[in-house]
C-alpha cells in the first residue's frame, strides 16, 4: 500500500486543474533553489503547508511525518559540507587534533543553513505535486508537454502493475512470515530473495495474459486512451501568477536590503 | 427459422510453444446467433485455449475457425474486426486491467475500434451508468473490490458493441451479492440477442440457463447438446468430474416417493420443478 | 572546556538528536532540491544519450515482438515494487533493495536506463525518494552508471569462467558501490570543500554516506545472488523471455 498515492486521490486539490499544479510546483521549485533564499524558503514552506494540509486536508501529523523523509541525506550532506580538515583555522569554529584543525567559515555555515531550509522548501513543493495529484493526471500532464509516447505507455502500464505486485508480494511475504521466515537476518534474507523470484515468475505470467486481453480488445502497438482533463480556473491561474511574482519581488527586496 | 451458426470451429488442433501436447486436439464446435452455451470441463480441458482461438488471439495450429460463415482473416485488419464483434472477459480483472483510470480503461477498447474521441467519450458514460459504475468511477483501479473490478472488466467489452460476448468463469470469484449482478447482467445482454459462451463449473446454473452445453476435456469436445441432453447422460458426466444437476435427483426422489409422476422431461431449474409440484 | 568547544559539542549532541529523528533512509537518491539548476541540467543532458539509446532498442525489439511490451512494464513494476519493500529483520539504512542491479543481469543496461527513469520518478512522486529537479542526476548514478558496471562485471566474470554466485554478487555489489560514488562526485562537483575543492569534498561525502552504503552494497549483492540462483533453478523459460530483451544492447 503506497499512502501518497491513497492520499491523492481524496485530497481536497484532485480536481484542480493538473497543468496549473504542476507550473506553480515546477516555477516555485526553481525559484527556491536559484535563489537559496531562506525567507523565500519560509514563505513556500508556509503557503504549502496550508495548500496542502488546510485545502488539500491531508493531516497535519501526517504531512510532518512525510517532510523528515530527507532528513537523513540532508544531514549527512550537511555534515560533509560544514567539517573541513585544513592546516589553518577558519572563522566559525576551529578544532585541534595533532597538527589539523576541523573546521569550517562562517560562509560555509550559512551556505549549508540556507541548503537545508532551500532543501526543505523544495520537497514540500514536491510533495504539493505528489499528494494533490494523481499519477493518471501527472501522466496526462506529461503528454501534452511532448513527453515520448513509449515512455509514457509504460508509466501507464507500470504505474497499474505496481499495485497488482505489491498485493502479490504482500501475500508471499505473509506466508512466509508465519512460517517464520523473517526471524533472523539469515533467514530474513534468504525469504526476501525466495520471495523476489516468486514474484517475478508470477509477474512475467501475468504480463502474457494482460497482454492477451488488451490484444483481444484490439490493441495494436498504441495505447488508446481517454484523457481527462478539467478546464484551468482563471482565478487559479491568476492565483499562481501573482504568487510567484509576489515571491520573487520579497527575495530582490530582501537582498537589497542586506537579509538572507 | 433456424438461426445461422455465428461461430464454427472445425478441427482445430493447437499447441503452445514449448508444451509437448497439444491444448486443443480436433475440436468441432457450432454455435448459433443469439444461444447462451456453456462450456464445462476441468481446469485445463482447453476452454481457455478455445475462447483465444475464438478473436484469434492464437492461431490453429491446423483446422479453421469460422465467423459468420466466413474463415477468421489474420491480417491486422481483419483482426481487429473481429475483436470488435468477439469480445473476452477474463476469469482474474487483475489480468485485463491495465489502467489505474477506470474510464480510461474503459475507453481503450472502444478507440482502439476507430471511433472518435468525443464519440467514444459518450459510449464510455453510457456503458459506466448501465453497469452501474458511477459511485466508484473516480476510484483508482487497485481500490476496487474484486466485484467491481467483475463490473469494470464487463464495461470493458460491453462498450465495444460486440456480438459474440465470452466469459471465462466470470462468478468463481465473487461474492453472492456480485455472483447474481453479473448472472442478471448476463441475463440482460442475452435477452438483446447477443450470443454468449461462459465457462462455468456450476452444473446446476449451467443446465437453468444454457440453451447448449459443451462438455470438453483434455483438448476435446466430448459433447455438445442440450442441457437435456447433456445431463441425462451421466456417463460423459462422470468423466468430467460433474455430477447429475441436484434439481434432477430432487426430481427423481419426488418420482420415486410418487409425489410426481415421471414426464418426458426432466425440469433445468429450480423454479421448474416447483411449478411441476 | 573552552566556550567554543562547549558549543560545537552542543552542536553535535543536536545533531545526533535529530538524526535519530530522521527516519530510514536506504538508497542514496539525491534529495528534491539539492542541487544547482545548472547541474540538474546537466545530469539530465549527460543522461540523454544512454536513454535514447534505450529507448531505440527496445523500440526495435517492439517492433519484433510487441508481446514485450507488457513484461517490459511488469519489469520496471517488479524493480520499484523490490525497492520500495522493507526487508524484515534487517536494520537501519540498509534495509531496502535497489533491484537496478538485478534489472541489470536480468534485461540488460539499455533497457534499465529507460525503466530506472520510470522507476526513480514513481519514487520520487509516489515514495518521496529523490526528487524532480534531481531526477537527471540520480537517473544518471542510479539507471545508467551502475547498471553499466554491474552488467559488465557481469559479462566479465562470465567470460572468465567465475563461478555464478562469486560474479553476479561481484556484479551487483560493485555496481552499488560505484553508484554511491558516482554519487558523491556529483555532489562535490556541485559544492567543491573550502579547504580542497572538489576532491577534498568528494572524499568527505563519501565518508558521510559510507556507513550506510557500504552495507547495503553488500546485502544488495547477497540478494541479487539469492534471487538471481532462484529464479535460474525454477524459471528457466520466464528468463529465456527476458534474455530477449538482453541481446544486443
Amino acid at each position: 500500500m503506497i499512502l501518497i498515492d491513497k492520499m491523492c486521490y481524496r485530497s481536497g486539490l484532485r480536481y484542480m486543474n493538473a497543468e496549473v499544479k504542476f507550473a506553480y510546483t515546477v516555477v516555485t521549485l526553481l525559484i527556491c533553489i536559484v535563489s537559496r533564499s531562506l525567507i523565500a524558503a519560509g514563505i513556500v514552506l508556509l503557503a504549502n503547508g496550508i495548500l496542502t494540509v488546510k485545502r488539500g486536508g491531508i493531516p497535519f501529523a501526517l504531512y510532518v511525518k512525510y517532510m523528515l523523509i530527507p532528513l537523513a541525506f540532508l544531514l549527512m550532506s550537511t555534515l560533509a559540507l560544514i567539517v573541513n580538515i585544513s592546516r589553518e583555522p577558519l572563522d566559525a569554529y576551529a578544532i585541534l587534533i595533532g597538527s589539523w584543525y576541523l573546521t569550517s567559515s562562517k560562509v560555509s555555515l550559512w551556505f549549508a543553513l540556507r541548503q537545508i531550509g532551500s532543501g526543505f522548501a523544495s520537497v514540500s513543493c514536491l510533495y504539493f505535486l505528489a499528494l494533490n495529484t494523481t499519477m493518471t493526471d501527472i501522466l496526462g500532464t506529461l503528454k501534452k508537454i511532448h513527453c515520448p509516447q513509449l515512455l509514457l505507455e509504460l508509466m501507464l502500464l507500470i504505474y497499474r502493475f505496481i499495485f497488482v505486485l505489491m498485493d502479490t508480494a504482500s501475500a508471499i511475504m505473509t506466508a512466509q512470515r508465519v512460517r517464520l521466515g523473517y526471524e533472523k537476518l539469515r533467514t530474513s534474507l534468504h525469504s526476501f530473495g525466495e520471495m523476489a523470484a516468486a514474484l517475478f515468475i508470477r509477474a512475467w505470467k501475468r504480463s502474457n495474459a494482460l497482454y492477451d486481453a488488451l490484444e483481444s480488445r484490439g490493441y495494436d502497438g498504441e495505447l488508446r486512451v481517454l484523457e481527462e482533463s478539467r478546464a484551468a480556473d482563471r482565478k487559479e491561474i491568476a492565483a499562481v501568477i501573482v504568487f510567484e511574482i509576489s515571491l520573487i519581488f520579497v527575495i530582490w527586496l530582501a537582498k537589497r536590503i542586506g537579509i538572507e | 427459422m433456424m438461426s445461422e451458426i455465428i461461430i464454427e470451429a472445425r478441427n482445430v488442433f493447437f499447441t503452445y510453444d514449448g508444451d509437448e501436447k497439444a491444448s486443443l486436439q480436433g475440436v468441432n464446435i457450432a454455435i448459433k446467433k443469439g444461444n447462451k452455451v456453456a462450456f464445462m470441463g476441468a481446469n485445463g480441458s482447453g476452454k481457455s485455449t478455445f475462447f483465444l482461438c475464438l478473436n484469434g488471439v492464437h492461431k490453429p495450429d491446423a483446422g479453421s475457425i469460422f465467423y459468420r460463415g466466413k474463415p477468421v482473416d489474420y491480417s491486422k485488419a481483419g483482426l481487429k474486426k473481429l475483436r470488435g464483434r468477439v469480445g473476452i472477459v477474463f476469469q482474474d480483472p487483475d489480468n485485463q486491467l491495465f489502467s489505474a483510470s477506470v474510464t480510461q480503461e474503459i475507453s481503450f477498447g472502444i478507440l482502439n475500434m476507430g471511433v472518435p474521441e468525443n464519440e467514444a467519450k459518450v459510449e464510455v458514460e453510457r456503458v459506466i451508468e448501465r453497469m452501474e459504475i458511477t459511485p466508484f468511477k473516480d476510484r483508482p483501479t487497485y481500490a476496487l473490490s474484486g466485484g467491481q473490478k467483475k463490473q469494470v472488466s464487463i464495461a470493458d467489452i460491453l462498450v465495444m458493441h460486440p456480438e459474440v460476448i465470452i466469459l471465462d468463469e466470470p462468478t468463481g470469484a465473487l461474492d453472492p451479492k456480485h455472483t447474481k449482478l453479473v448472472n442478471d447482467w448476463i441475463d440482460r445482454l442475452s435477452s438483446e440477442g447477443i450470443t454468449i459462451l461462459q465457462a462455468t463449473h456450476d452444473i446446476d446454473y449451467a443446465c437453468a440457463w444454457a440453451d447448449e452445453i459443451v462438455l470438453m476435456k483434455d483438448g476435446k469436445v466430448l459433447k455438445q447438446g442440450t442441457p437435456q441432453e447433456i445431463c441425462a447422460d451421466k456417463e460423459i458426466l462422470a468423466l468430467t468430474n460433474l455430477e447429475e444437476p441436484t434439481v434432477y435427483r430432487i426430481y427423481r426422489k419426488l418420482c420415486e416417493k410418487g409425489i410426481l409422476k415421471p414426464e418426458g422431461t426432466m425440469p433445468e431449474s429450480l423454479q421448474k420443478l416447483i411449478d411441476m409440484l | 572546556m573552552s566556550k567554543k568547544e562547549k558549543s560545537v559539542l552542543r552542536a553535535v549532541v543536536a545533531f545526533a538528536v535529530l538524526f535519530a529523528f530522521a527516519p530510514v533512509a536506504n538508497a542514496m537518491h539525491i534529495m528534491e532540491g539539492y542541487l544547482p539548476v545548472s547541474f540538474c541540467i546537466a545530469w539530465g543532458v549527460v543522461c540523454l544519450p544512454f536513454l535514447a539509446a534505450g529507448m531505440i532498442s527496445m523500440k526495435k525489439k517492439l517492433k519484433e515482438n510487441q508481446r514485450i511490451i507488457t513484461l517490459i512494464a511488469m519489469s520496471g513494476a517488479f524493480v520499484f515494487v523490490i525497492s520500495s519493500l522493507k526487508i524484515p529483520s534487517v536494520t537501519g539504512s540498509c534495509s531496502h533493495m535497489t533491484g537496478t542491479g538485478l534489472g541489470a543481469i536480468l534485461l540488460g543496461p539499455a533497457s534499465v536506463s529507460v525503466l530506472g527513469l520510470i522507476v526513480l520518478l514513481f519514487q520520487a512522486i509516489l515514495l518521496a525518494h529523490g526528487g524532480l529537479t534531481t531526477l537527471g542526476a540520480n537517473t544518471f548514478s542510479m539507471a545508467v552508471a551502475g547498471p553499466f558496471v554491474t552488467f559488465g562485471i557481469y559479462k566479465l566474470c562470465e567470460k572468465c569462467k567465475v563461478n555464478k554466485k562469486l560474479s553476479v554478487f561481484l556484479a551487483a555489489c560493485l555496481g552499488d558501490l560505484f553508484t554511491y560514488c558516482v554519487t558523491s562526485l556529483q555532489l562535490s562537483l556541485a559544492y567543491p570543500s573550502e579547504v580542497g575543492g572538489v576532491a577534498a569534498s568528494a572524499v568527505k561525502f563519501l565518508g558521510v554516506f559510507a556507513p550506510t552504503q557500504l552495507p547495503l552494497a553488500v546485502i544488495e549483492g547477497i540478494l541479487t545472488v539469492i534471487i538471481v540462483i532462484a529464479l535460474e533453478t525454477y524459471a528457466q523459460p520466464e528468463l529465456k523471455a527476458v534474455g530477449f530483451l538482453k541481446e544486443a544492447k
